[in-house]
């Protein structure tokens, strides 16, 4: 929780990507190519969220680095394979 | 007793796992990536292997879709469209062309127009306009995503449409057993009011149907190509007009549309959805039980935190969540 509070600018700007993403699949359900677009967007963002947080915070080495990238990869797979099927 | 030291290794933090679930190690996430995207590759490759299992079943009546259309009419303050019968055939007759030859589009591989199915029925057309769907398992659901997108919502509330028919098919779309709405809308240069859409249901029933045929001269104007949902002002030269009828008989013995026997499917939509939640949940809990762990016992670690990955996990999973199937076009 101190860790939290302390990178406070850090949590909410990351809600609010993480949030955008989740009204931009509500409000663009019906275009499949942008729901592609957004669900990228949104993993390469969370990637650059995690890279920028931890170099901020000082501890950013090579694992961390893979694994924000393993992540974002993660769910990339899971939205687009969703929206292969869905939309 | 192995498995479960296997089990316990695999989901929390232990010495054997370097205090950390192996299952939220990088490679583990790599591993349950290409996992997913095997699944996928599979659910592809199935129809081509072997019977017809996947398959998205549904309950679509066109008299639904017609009263669906005509309420968000009234609601928008627009006049309700008439039930046509032979834009109902001209839509049916799209729907089995699209099964028949596997396409998914507006425009047919071979360049053939949707006026085209328009004009075999007889119907001359002033304004015309389609809108596809597919895979959806309701009316409501589909009628509703036409209304989400800016482009069809613009063709069921165009002031210009005076009639609509609707054509539901069934049957193998590349590989996968589905079912196609097809949404037709016109307005012909007399604009007669056929029947009252609450005679939709006993129209649609009846077998003998007439195309409506027009003894007003036929402006010779070339449609217009369009972004989708394709509109388009003008009539074109007809041909002899087919009946509903007469493609109702022919497409009978060809994919069962209308006799075709109940079976079980496997939905790759609800497939894939299945084995998303699945996996978001799984991780979701693991990292909670494994943030909570580590927290307690006070482990200093290496890595990224756990709650910005809860917090990206719960992104996926509400998408997952709210995400419908169904593809309009």
């Amino acid at each position: 929780m101190k860790k939290i509070a302390k990178h406070l600018p850090h949590y909410i700007s990351l809600i609010g990507i993480l949030v955008a993403s989740i009204f931009a699949f509500i409000l663009f359900s019906y275009d499949q190519v942008f729901l592609l677009g957004i669900a990228v967007a949104t993993s390469t963002s969370y990637f650059s969220w995690g890279i920028i947080h931890h170099l901020l915070h000082g501890d950013l080495n090579f694992s961390v680095v893979l694994e924000y990238m393993a992540i974002s990869v993660l769910g990339a797979v899971l939205l687009i394979s969703l929206l292969f099927r869905a939309v | 007793m192995i498995m479960i030291q296997q089990l316990l290794h695999l989901l929390l933090p232990r010495e054997s796992n370097n205090h950390k679930a192996k299952l939220l190690h990088t490679s583990s996430f790599l591993i349950i990536s290409v996992l997913l995207v095997i699944s996928q590759a599979v659910l592809s490759i199935l129809p081509k292997l072997g019977p017809s299992i996947l398959g998205y079943t549904a309950n679509i009546s066109p008299e639904e879709v017609v009263r669906l259309t005509n309420e968000k009419r009234i609601a928008a303050g627009l006049s309700t469209l008439t039930y046509n019968s032979t834009l109902a055939g001209a839509a049916y007759s799209k729907g089995m062309d699209m099964i028949n030859r596997d396409y998914w589009a507006h425009v047919a591989p071979d360049g053939t127009q949707p006026w085209k199915f328009f004009s075999d029925f007889g119907y001359r057309y002033r304004y015309a306009g389609e809108n596809l769907a597919r895979d959806f398992t309701n009316a409501p659901a589909a009628v509703d995503a036409w209304m989400n997108s800016p482009t069809h919502r613009d063709n069921i509330l165009n002031s210009k449409y005076k009639e609509i028919g609707i054509g539901v098919v069934e049957g193998d779309l590349a590989g996968v057993d589905t079912t196609i709405i097809v949404q037709f809308f016109g307005s012909t240069y007399q604009d007669k009011i056929i029947q009252p859409v609450a005679q939709a249901e006993n129209t649609e029933n009846s077998p003998t149907l007439k195309p409506v045929v027009s003894s007003e001269p036929i402006l010779q104007v070339t449609p217009v190509a369009t972004l989708t949902p394709l509109v388009v002002v003008s009539p074109s030269p007809f041909a002899a007009p087919t009946t509903f009828t007469q493609v109702l008989q022919a497409d009978k013995s060809d994919t069962g549309g209308f006799g075709k026997e109940q079976k079980v499917l496997i939905s790759p939509f609800t497939t894939t959805k299945t084995i998303s939640l699945a996996v978001v949940g799984l991780l979701v809990v693991v990292f909670l039980i494994d943030g909570v762990l580590v927290s307690r016992r006070k482990i200093a670690r290496i890595g990224g935190r756990t709650v910005a990955h809860l917090a990206f996990f719960g992104m996926i999973l509400t998408i997952v969540l709210i995400l419908k199937s169904g593809k309009i076009l």
